[in-house]
């Protein structure tokens, strides 16, 4: 083993000798000998298919034209790429989500056999002449969201995959016993092998693996890993992270497939890791049809890199994470779950900081071959502060811009160290960043507004600004014990759970715990339901009154209690935040163990006397009003939490996270510039067109296995000349080259649309048989429309009211604070409706929300599972269409 | 009055791209300024007047997301 910076974690790793006594416990379940192949423009033209064992119905899937079984059920398989697929779904997340349709049933759960992770990396990935593009596209249904989600990543293991001879790898079945899965790609050979010692966490994990299956030292970046992190099992938001080797820095470095808990899926199916071994890159293995095209356009995309990217984003010193102070100057930073836009404290945490305290530069930075842009950006010899690995200095992927805002600013937190051990624990504990970002936010604003206590938290301080508590939060979604487990079932559940178990205790009620008798406790000032002013107008709009705003609540049920000044910790000594319990008098404990989770589709209880899982603790309901109160302000959209950009002021913002099939994420559409600040969409139609055109645009990257970020976070020197400078027209036309550069094939903007559309299209219909895909389901929370309590509307008060007047014509002059909120957010929610059904019919779908069959057959996908999908709802609501030509449709 | 990205802005004395930038806090790197359709370039900002009833669009050309 090679000396390394990062040795202080190294023990945990173990020495080369105990890494190969760990594979020598392994029990080979199946290996799986396959023919060799060359990829012919983009595609191999067949996908890997295993499943870990388990009994499910495949018989909706597409047929394995070869493979083998082996023990405990495991089968490797090979299924064929046919021109069907690459004609209607392109590759990457098309391919992906073609076969998750296949795999499940409409009903099928999450933690089924049948619930399928398909990895694709797309007919571009791979290519080293242009940059960005060694993406791999990953799908399966959501623990979060009971819907397919896609998520994108870097690191080598999509190129890696496909040179080792394979366009999709699949991932099915449940196995018996912890299982590594290994391609090599040299020999041609996968075999899937009990796993009963190898560490779980990634940063360890994955370099057990390199060095059990590196040749040597030179040999380490011909394997990447795919592997999630013990946190994934006790949390619906796990992540997978994709390795590659860093020479440069001698370590490993590791990339997210981030959103919607898809490592989540990965540990429940107990594959704790998939290896790749390919050794040979060069950067012509796709074999592309025209070299000249690929060169010509990956030269001027370098050349914009290196000419240009001091002066515009600053990718390459401190990638993502340039737009953190530039988000705040903007009034678009997420502080305080989505409160406000921005924060006093924001420059502690920006960019600059990072780079001149953390950020280990002056390297080219990339996750593949030949990407100038080298955002991934790593803190080398980062010195953990809390959890298994207090003391070790570790290597910090990060931060990206989300991590600072999810992490940072949204809770509160505006130390960096803070924020990068939050990034380095999600990381190797498997979690994902924004997620648990915006999930803490939540439960802080809960705390903050008094709907819990520490008793509920089990003395957990949740106040805005405790990084101590932001990385204790994961270490309990490790152990599996505390209020952390709660926290990490997400947004959705939390909702669910505070209003099941956190509602008014009656004062009399004494607690009963581990055979002792506790004093009768006190009921907290803040677990009394606020008082909310209901507008029976306006279905789920409320808001707070004045007296409910402070935290004078908080701060008494706290009061004694010893805790962390959260806003001292910035840049003065590290202030430990007192382990809990050990200080906090009065206050019962139950251990998690006392108190197993809700169980799913039990009834609710009013008291404990009802309830057989309290243990003595009462759990009981919340008022109607606090559970539609936290509706509000809880940021989650079809279960997913929302991303990390204030999109109060921006409707096409509001419009790109609310109609996002998967939850609101922002790789589908981003357009908070052009519209709030540029006003270069005023209109409806205009809008419309932008939510029709930019989701399109950003998918057709997850289709090719490409970064979005070559596309627009670097623009020409001339871009501001041409007529539409958002659309970067410049590296339009290079996605045109390589595209027919690799496969031959011109394509023009209209058809590059189309290949997006056809697979949007289908994702929309894959929603609609989930149970989701209709106009209730693209409804937001009523936050990110506006300001929804006091603080919110004084915060930008003259900015709201000069709105009102310009937009309204209504002066708020005399009106009280709630009067205002309540005229404000009544035009905001009549806008976003406006805009939804412009949207709807700009993508051609009905005012519900279901795809029209007019629209299936003009982008030749009027397959029969779709049109079946979208025929009731579209006869129910009186869009079916008549005519001959329809006929045949009916019996499909 | 001008007109400041397609909505009415108030004009001031001595009013130029620059300042108009400032007020709006208007400090990401990669913005397109025109006045009345003619493109000014960085270097010119400070210099450039705006007069009352100027057509002005800051256009940020921001990646993001």
């Amino acid at each position: 083993m090679v000396e390394c910076v990062h040795n202080e974690y190294r023990h945990h790793i173990g020495s080369h000798e105990e890494i190969m006594a760990m594979k020598a416990k392994r029990r080979v379940l199946a290996t799986y000998q396959y023919q060799p192949t060359t990829i012919r423009r983009g595609y191999n033209n067949r996908s890997l298919y295993i499943s870990v064992g388990g009994d499910y119905d495949v018989s909706q899937q597409d047929p394995l034209i070869a493979k083998v079984a082996g023990e405990n059920g495991v089968v490797i398989g090979e299924k064929a790429v046919t021109e069907f697929m690459k004609e209607k779904f392109t590759g990457g997340k098309g391919f992906d989500l073609y076969h998750l349709w296949k795999a499940v049933k409409a009903d099928s759960h999450w933690n089924d056999p049948e619930n399928d992770i398909v990895i694709s990396p797309g007919p571009l990935a791979g290519i080293t002449q242009y940059p960005g593009a060694g993406k791999s596209l990953v799908c399966c249904i959501s623990p979060t969201t009971g819907l397919p989600i896609d998520s994108n990543v870097g690191g080598y293991f999509g190129p890696y995959l496909k040179f080792s001879g394979f366009d999709i790898l699949e991932l099915q079945g449940k196995a018996e016993e912890e299982l590594i899965i290994v391609i090599d790609g040299n020999n041609h050979t996968i075999s899937v092998e009990t796993a009963p010692e190898e560490a779980f966490d990634s940063h360890i994990l994955g370099e057990q693996m390199t060095e059990m299956y590196a040749d040597n030292e030179a040999d380490k970046p011909n394997i990447s890993v795919i592997s999630s992190g013990r946190a994934a099992e006790n949390s619906y938001i796990g992540i997978l992270n994709f390795t590659f080797w860093d020479k440069r820095r001698n370590v490993l470095r590791l990339k997210q497939a981030g959103r919607g808990g898809i490592g989540t899926v990965f540990r429940h199916k107990r594959i704790k890791a998939v290896v790749v071994k390919y050794s040979g890159t060069h950067g012509n293995l796709n074999n592309p049809l025209n070299k000249k095209l690929l060169n010509e356009a990956g030269i001027r995309l370098h050349k914009e890199m290196s000419l240009l990217d001091d002066r515009q984003n600053g990718m390459r010193h401190i990638g993502t994470a340039n737009i953190i102070e530039v988000m705040d100057k903007y009034d678009l930073l997420p502080t305080h779950n989505y409160q406000y836009g921005g924060h006093p404290e924001t420059p502690k945490i920006a960019s600059k900081v990072f780079i001149e305290k953390y950020i280990t530069q002056n390297v080219p930075d990339g996750c593949w071959y030949g990407c100038s842009m080298s955002c991934a950006k790593a803190a080398d010899n980062f010195e953990l502060r809390t959890g298994p690995y207090k003391g070790h200095k570790v290597c910090v992927d990060g931060p990206e811009y989300e991590n600072a805002g999810g992490l940072g600013s949204n809770t509160g937190t505006f130390d960096p160290r803070w924020i990068l051990e939050a990034n380095f624990y999600c990381d190797t504990y498997g979690l994902d960043t924004i997620s648990m970002g915006t999930m803490t936010a939540f439960a802080m604003e809960c705390f903050q507004r008094g709907l819990y206590n520490l008793d509920d938290t089990e003395g957990l301080d949740m106040r805005w600004g405790n990084g101590w508590t932001l990385n204790e939060l994961m270490h309990q979604m490790v152990s599996g014990d505390g209020f952390g487990v709660i926290v990490g079932k997400g947004v959705r559940q939390q909702k669910r759970i505070y209003a099941e178990r956190f509602g008014k205790v009656a004062p009399e009620y004494a607690y009963l715990l581990k055979g002792r008798s506790w004093s009768t406790i006190p009921v907290p000032e803040q677990r009394i339901a606020p008082t909310v002013n209901i507008n029976p107008d306006l279905a789920d709009c409320q808001y707070l009154k004045e007296e409910n705003y402070d935290d004078i609540a908080v701060q008494e049920s706290i009061k004694g209690t010893p805790l962390a000044n959260p806003g001292a910790a910035n840049d003065g000594p590290f202030v430990a935040h007192p382990p809990r319990w050990e200080k906090i008098e009065g206050i019962p404990f139950i251990s998690r163990e006392e108190i197993p989770d809700w169980p799913a589709g039990k009834p609710y209880y009013s008291t404990d006397q009802d309830c057989p899982y309290t243990n003595g603790r009462p759990w009981v309901k919340m008022t109607p009003e606090q559970t539609a109160w936290m509706e509000q302000f809880g940021m989650e959209n079809k279960g997913l939490e929302y991303s990390e950009y204030l999109m109060k002021e921006s409707l096409a913002q509001q419009g790109g996270y609310a109609l996002c099939n998967k939850g609101p994420q922002h790789d589908e559409a981003w357009l908070i510039f052009m519209d709030m600040v540029n006003n270069q969409i005023p209109t409806f139609e205009d809008k419309a067109e932008a939510l029709h055109y930019f989701p399109m645009f950003r998918t057709w990257f997850g289709l090719l296995g490409l970064c979005k970020l070559p596309w627009n976070d670097i623009a020409p020197a001339d871009n501001k000349y041409t007529a539409e400078p958002a659309k970067i027209p410049g590296h339009v036309q290079n996605y045109f080259d390589i595209f027919e550069g690799v496969t031959g094939i011109r394509l023009d903007e209209k058809s590059m649309i189309e290949q997006s559309e056809r697979v949007y299209t289908f994702q929309r219909c894959f929603i609609l048989r989930r149970g989701s895909g209709q106009r209730v389901h693209d409804m937001p929370p009523l936050r990110s429309l506006g300001p929804i309590t006091k603080e919110e509307y004084l915060s930008r008060e003259a900015r709201y009211d000069k709105q009102v007047l310009d937009k309204q014509g209504i002066d708020l002059t005399g009106k009280s604070v709630e009067e205002k909120i309540a005229v404000i957010m009544e035009y905001r929610q009549s806008q976003f409706r406006q805009l939804v059904d412009a949207v709807y019919l700009r993508r051609g779908w009905t005012p519900g929300g279901i795809v029209k069959l007019e629209k299936l057959i003009s982008l030749k996908m009027d397959i029969p599972e779709l049109v079946a999908t979208v025929r009731p709802y579209l006869k129910a609501e009186g869009y079916w269409p008549s005519g001959d030509e329809y006929a045949k449709y009916e019996t499909m | 009055m001008i007109t400041l990205n397609g909505r009415p802005y108030p004009y001031t004395d001595g009013m130029t791209v620059a300042s108009l930038m400032a007020e709006n806090n208007f400090v990401f790197n990669d913005i397109i300024v025109k006045v009345n359709d003619c493109l000014i370039r960085d270097e010119e900002r400070e210099a450039t007047a705006i007069a009352d009833g100027d057509d002005v669009k800051m256009i940020h050309i921001f990646g993001g997301g």
